[in-house]
């Protein structure tokens, strides 16, 4: 009777037997599964969670080596400015997310028949109450007063650079002048000299979180105007707005990383950068919340691997603790295979057999356990599972892994009870 | 014979299955028992993290004439989930003399205006931590000599470098710095330390007393003197850290609670983006512990199940023959228990020991990790380019202040939950056993 | 006098195959039976129902003319009977004393000693005796019940010529000395002539054969 055959008639026969062992068997594998793919969500979770921290270099003209030159405002730097081409190759550096630079400048706004848009609370002062302090912005999403928290977008999209002359304004100002997304306006630097009038489009409406009267932002000129008055623009609408004036440039540009693991890397690809004369240029790193969170979020991370590393490991240590008795239970069986002729190499096989057939059903069964498990955490608990993905790699793992471990453990489960000569089995079992 | 004999004899003398049942269910609770510390302890991380997010709140009470004093702040820092870690401020102007009452010089030079009055005058900014003002944090300010202002200190001031160059003063001078709307105030102050801005100022819109040059920093008690005219530290902002940026709304309610305040002059307002930030990636991060957990508990229940089952099954022949010579059902099942509960007793005991060695090994790895985690930034490199970092805070070497242990609590729940599922389990396992006709039995197994 | 008694007893397995029909015997105190039968003819089966080891499908088993399902099966097999198995079915890890005192009634040393068992075989583990001695283990503790009926399912089944008759003598002994009531399943026609009733079991009916007079 062939090897093949008297596995399956075990397994058949035996069925109850085998119910048991798919069942541990079934159990450790989905547990391992599941493991495998709680670890690999734990990875992107630790990544974006370093990354949430905001970690930024900001690259800015040195104006220590550049040169001075002075006018009636005084005196000012000559040194250059960063340019979009600059920009954009440092961007272009894996592992950056978004940057941002901003051109501040005041607008007055007006509607489309060329009426002022007041101000929220005007002094009465028509040319001064039509200004906005305006940010002509590369991606707004990434300036300081919406990373911040300051300023929280209400309605809309933040401007980038896919929008060429798009507006975001306060809701309070939409509402003060019937303003909504889709809607246009008109915009001017200075409407006493020649500069050019813009059509603006309403792409987006913010809302003001932050206390705009404490005086700890008065580090920053723009803390003369309530927030509410603020607006962030295009920044190629801000350029062509601003076309007859020779000094634009954009001073400093926030750069933010995925994750802050990688900024060293990231800078220092951002140095090699061969078309910045780096003479020019200084870079700040703002990482004081990632700084402030690294310990613990590296001991979480730690913990999470070390408590799924340790299950595991304990699950395959049951698995070949309960082989080795599951074999020893079969003893009397092998003094009798023993004593008709059959080999202990082929006995050996036959329940490595055994084992391998048992797992043809229970890993597919327990990946499609895991499978329904996490998509149904998923439905459930939807934003906070989304990360966790059984895939078909860690269903190889547990595969290759498994059936290896199984072999060695059936392996080490028939050492002593093979070792025994045939009557020495028998006569125990008499 | 009784059943206690009984259950003892088939303990010693089947020592193989005695020592199998009692290794796996060592090997289940020590699984139990450290799945459960290092679910604390990473839920402790979570909350450390949400910690060192620095969430906090700020009061402004600028409106309030009489500011806010050290008796409110005591209430404040003695609301639940205000973690102790607080900073003051105060703003106003002052106008700069040196200690012969001669007027200093401020830049006027690219100023929008110089208001009246304002002729030799700055803004003074009142901080109980001046490293961590706004201006030193997000404006680019750095102290270049001497040292920053601290709780502690009174009469000191920082003042701009250029400023101090230009009026002839170093660190170690005494200056007078005077109220510019109540001329009466006004407080000597030593020169501490001198500052200098990273970045240019836009100009635009600036008067005089606010163009860095002529800025200073004092600390709360010259602030308080200079602004209410009080010795003690009477401040118009503070910003209170707490622990756990969840609890903002509570707290500041809370503070609002507080009598003697007209809450509602004053405005408070939450900081906690940093939380809102990662909210959703911590979440996560306590949930796939929280659903390993569970995983786990399942699994070990599981495999538990089976395995009790098939040890009762397994002893189907002698319980038919017990039964044929007229043992009760209810001996034969008590006697099964009794083993169980031996061994299940055995299993706990030990399993806080090799637990805790478990446990210990993780919170070992945890320090090793910690320490290797800290960065030091180049500070130049080759390019030329001048790396820097954005503040000077000294960083210290964070040792991890997770410990990984075992609570009396989770070793009681899970000594209560191991003995009755596993006694449980045994029963269940002989109902249908039992239930046989004791002919079928002994069929079976002959 | 009649101790046990079939009353129309009826068995089938499943409801389909009818082993035992219409069973109505006396069993006496002091007498050996030997039942029987070719293989399959339900010899274990009544052996079993006398026993309360399982119940009949019709008719009654009464004893001291109470219904046994109403004494309570358990009861009744800890009271009044005492089996014997043909593979022995001792409690492996339990010395032969100690599987003595399973039925506890009387002191496990006499009756071992009586059995024939030596001391130093009494503190054996039992998977470590022979056969024999297994078998002499197995009558012990069912003496050791001092139960009034002895059941012996194929006693001898696994022995040697000599151990089988010595085991037959001790079943002899126990109903004429000790008086008991000894019922036999056997295969074997010597042990079967040494029975004071024969008990033969065809189709599912019973045929009381031979009657020896008790005491020989």
């Amino acid at each position: 009777m062939g090897l093949l055959k008297r596995a399956i008639l075990y397994i058949t026969r035996k069925w109850k037997k085998t119910v048991f062992i798919s069942g541990i068997l079934f159990s450790v594998s989905t547990l391992v599964l599941l493991g495998l793919a709680f670890l690999d969500a734990k990875e992107k979770e630790v990544v974006e969670l370093r990354g949430a921290t905001g970690v930024s270099f900001s690259v800015s003209r040195n104006t220590a080596t550049g040169g001075w030159g002075s006018d009636s405002n005084g005196s000012y730097s000559t040194q250059e400015y960063l340019t979009k081409e600059m920009m954009e190759a440092i961007s272009a550096v894996e592992g950056i997310k978004g940057y941002n630079s901003s051109i501040r400048t005041i607008l007055c706004l007006s509607d489309m028949e060329g009426k002022w848009l007041e101000q929220l609370q005007p002094t009465g002062h028509a040319m001064v109450d039509c200004q906005f302090y305006s940010y002509g912005c590369i991606n707004s999403e990434y300036d300081s007063l919406f990373l911040s928290g300051a300023l929280r977008m209400y309605k809309g999209k933040a401007v980038d650079t896919s929008i060429h002359n798009g507006i975001i304004i306060s809701k309070e100002i939409a509402n003060k002048h019937n303003l909504s997304i889709g809607d246009t306006i008109q915009a001017i630097n200075d409407p006493l000299s020649n500069d050019k009038t813009l059509v603006l489009q309403v792409v987006g409406l913010f809302e003001t979180v932050a206390d705009k009267t404490d005086e700890r932002n008065s580090y920053n000129e723009a803390s003369y105007y309530d927030y509410a008055n603020y607006a962030f623009i295009s920044e190629m609408a801000m350029r062509n707005l601003l076309e007859n004036y020779a000094d634009v440039g954009y001073a400093s540009a926030d750069f933010f990383v995925t994750d802050p693991e990688q900024l060293e890397t990231i800078i220092k690809k951002v140095q090699n950068i061969e078309n910045i004369n780096w003479k020019n240029f200084t870079i700040e790193i703002k990482d004081e919340v990632y700084e402030q969170v690294a310990g613990s979020v590296a001991d979480t991370d730690t913990l999470i691997f070390m408590f799924i590393l340790i299950i595991s490991g304990i699950s395959i240590v049951i698995i070949v603790l309960i082989l080795s008795i599951w074999i020893r239970n079969r003893k009397y069986e092998i003094g009798i295979f023993l004593a008709i002729g059959v080999s202990k190499r082929l006995i050996l096989l036959q329940y490595i057999l055994e084992m391998i057939l048992v797992s043809v059903w229970v890993y597919p069964l327990s990946y499609l356990f895991s499978l329904i498990a996490s998509r149904g955490a998923k439905s459930i608990l939807k934003n906070t599972f989304s990360s966790i993905i059984v895939t078909p790699q860690h269903f190889a793992i547990v595969v290759l892994t498994g059936t290896g471990l199984l072999i060695l453990a059936t392996v080490i489960a028939c050492i002593p009870v093979i070792r025994y000569k045939p009557k020495e089995i028998l006569s125990q079992m008499e | 014979m009784n059943f206690l004999k009984r259950a003892y004899l088939y303990l010693v003398r089947k020592k193989v299955k005695t020592l199998f049942l009692f290794i796996t269910l060592l090997i289940i609770a020590t699984m139990l028992l450290t799945c459960i510390s290092i679910q604390t302890a990473a839920n402790n991380g979570v909350v450390n993290i949400k910690k060192s997010l620095r969430s906090y709140f700020t009061i402004n009470a600028k409106q309030l004439p009489e500011g806010l004093n050290e008796k409110i702040l005591k209430n404040i820092l003695s609301i639940d989930g205000v973690n102790g870690e607080y900073i003051l401020r105060s703003y106003t102007k002052a106008i700069y003399l040196d200690n012969n009452k001669n007027l200093l010089k401020i830049k006027t030079e690219g100023a929008a205006t110089i208001p009246l009055g304002c002729e030799n005058a700055g803004k003074i900014i009142g901080s109980s931590n001046s490293e961590k003002d706004s201006y030193f944090i997000e404006g680019g300010f750095k102290v270049i000599e001497g040292n920053h202002i601290t709780l502690d200190q009174k009469n000191v001031i920082l003042l701009h470098r250029d400023f101090a160059y230009k009026n002839g003063i170093s660190l170690g001078d005494t200056i007078v710095i005077k109220n510019l709307e109540n001329p009466e105030l006004h407080v000597e102050v030593i020169v501490q330390g001198l500052f200098m801005n990273t970045r240019e100022q836009n100009v635009g819109m600036t008067p005089s007393y606010d163009l860095y040059e002529n800025v200073a920093f004092t600390d709360i008690v010259t602030s308080s003197k200079l602004i209410f005219g009080k010795l003690n530290n009477v401040f118009q902002y503070g910003d209170i850290y707490v622990d756990n940026p969840e609890q903002l709304d509570n707290i500041i309610n809370n503070v609002e609670a507080i009598s003697g305040v007209q809450w509602e002059k004053c405005i408070l307002t939450k900081y906690d983006q940093g939380y809102q930030n990662t909210k959703r990636a911590l979440e996560t991060l306590q949930n796939i512990v929280f659903a390993t957990m569970i995983v786990v508990m399942i699994v070990s229940f599981i495999i538990l199940v089976l395995i009790l089952t098939f040890s009762v099954r397994n002893r189907m022949h002698e319980i038919g023959v017990l039964l044929s010579i007229g043992m009760s059902k209810s001996a034969i099942v008590l006697q099964q228990l009794v083993e169980i509960f031996i061994i299940t007793v055995f299993a706990l005991v030990i399993s806080y020991m090799t637990s805790f060695l478990l446990a210990e090994q993780v919170g070992n790895s945890l320090l090793a990790k910690t320490t290797k985690e800290y960065r030091v930034v180049e500070q130049k490199n080759n390019n030329n380019a001048v790396i820097e970092k954005d503040s000077e805070l000294e960083k210290e070497v964070r040792m991890s202040h997770i410990e990984v242990t075992i609570s009396e609590l989770d070793y009681l729940v899970v000594w209560i939950v191991g003995m009755a599922l596993c006694s449980i389990t045994t029963v269940f396992a002989m109902i249908p056993i039992i239930k046989m006709k004791p002919k079928n039995i002994l069929s079976q197994m002959s | 006098m009649s101790i046990l008694e079939l009353k129309n007893v009826g068995y089938s397995y499943d409801n389909k195959r009818k082993v035992l029909k219409n069973i109505s015997i006396s069993l006496e105190i002091g007498k050996m039976y030997a039942v029987l039968g070719p293989s399959g003819c339900g010899k274990t089966t009544l052996l079993s129902l006398i026993g309360g080891l399982d119940s009949p499908n019709e008719g009654h088993i009464l004893i001291d003319d109470k219904n046994i399902e109403q004494i309570g099966l358990s009861y009744h097999r800890k009271r009044n009977i005492a089996f014997i198995f043909q593979s022995y079915n001792l409690i492996d890890y339990l010395t032969p004393k100690e599987n003595v005192a399973l039925t506890c009634k009387l002191p496990p040393e006499q009756v071992l000693q009586s059995v024939g068992l030596t001391e130093e075989e009494c503190k054996r583990n039992v998977l470590k005796l022979s056969g024999g001695q297994q078998q002499r283990v197995a009558i012990a503790r069912a003496l050791a019940a001092d139960a009034r009926v002895i059941l012996a399912d194929e006693p001898t089944g696994n022995l040697d010529e000599d151990t089988a008759v010595e085991i037959t003598d001790m079943l002899k002994a126990c109903a004429h000395e000790m008086n008991k009531c000894v019922v036999v399943v056997t295969h074997s026609v010597e042990l079967a002539k040494q029975a004071d009733v024969i008990l033969k079991l065809k189709k599912g009916e019973i045929q009381v054969l031979e009657q020896k007079e008790a005491g020989r």
